[in-house]
């Protein structure tokens, strides 16, 4: 059982999507529910398995953009690089 | 040596069991508002609970060090991936002129990191203490390599950056 919060506009808005589907509230949120967890996983696999390779030296910078596109690719080039230093240099 | 650290990073070094032996190398910095949400984990009933228990016991010995900092005073560090306690934790460094910030949360290093960089405050992640702490002696490689392993497991974290690297930085010459 899982129970939340919204706001009222956002709440019409998921009644008018459920009338237009005929569809119940509950399968309307179960479904978005559902479809974002497992898309979310699965990114953060891709995002895992890239950065690994990137860190191992097997992707380049640009491969990497390529893959998670330029933000998350430059958030990744960065967490590396701390990680890095954090290793290497330790807290000096 | 002074260092502030957020809720994440707090959390991992307690789990690694390292947290109390840090104080032996540095001395750790905390906001009211990391307390704050230490206390909300504190309130859960999971396995993290536990952990901030144990570092608000250590708050209260005043072996971490809370200042307080208002609002108004990191307000212009909050963004979708910086919460309070890391925006807080950026403004205690500016403020008191500490130049380590300790972090686990990727998304809010990588937001800081300009402003950080501009203030020449040096962002870091756990490891750094953990690699300290084995250049001190205070515990051994192998010690060491089993707590990053457990910490890699507990976070989900296999099969990522920090796995990669603990290979090339301690395995390779741990043995």
């Amino acid at each position: 059982m899982l129970t939340f919060r919204e706001d009222e506009d956002i709440i019409e808005k998921l009644d008018e999507l459920a009338r237009k589907k005929m569809r119940s509230r509950s399968d309307i949120v179960r479904g978005a529910v559902r479809e974002y967890v497992t898309h979310k996983l699965e990114l953060i696999e891709i995002q895992k398995l890239a950065a690994k390779r990137y860190t191992e030296g097997k992707l380049s910078f640009d491969e990497l953009v390529n893959i998670l596109g330029y933000e998350e690719a430059k958030k990744v080039a960065y967490y590396k690089d701390i990680a890095e230093e954090s290793f290497a240099q330790g807290l000096s | 040596m002074k260092i502030v650290m957020d809720t994440s990073s707090l959390l991992s070094l307690e789990f690694m069991g390292i947290l109390e032996e840090s104080f032996e190398i540095t001395d750790v910095y905390i906001t009211n508002t990391v307390e704050a949400e230490l206390k909300e984990i504190a309130s859960y009933k999971d396995e993290k609970s536990l952990l901030a228990k144990n570092v608000l016991k250590l708050v209260g010995r005043g072996k971490i060090k809370c200042i307080n900092i208002k609002n108004e005073a990191f307000s212009k560090y909050l963004s979708r991936n910086v919460d309070a306690g890391e925006a807080s934790c950026l403004a205690l460094c500016i403020l008191e002129n500490i130049s380590l910030l300790v972090t686990d949360d990727a998304d809010a290093a990588y937001s800081l990191g300009r402003i950080a960089m501009h203030e020449r405050i040096k962002i870091r992640i756990c490891v750094a203490v953990l690699m300290e702490l084995i250049k001190a002696g205070i515990i051994t490689k192998v010690d060491g390599i089993k707590k990053m392993r457990d910490l890699i497991k507990q976070r989900s974290w296999e099969g990522g950056v920090l796995e990669v690297l603990v290979m090339k930085y301690i395995e390779e010459n741990a043995m």
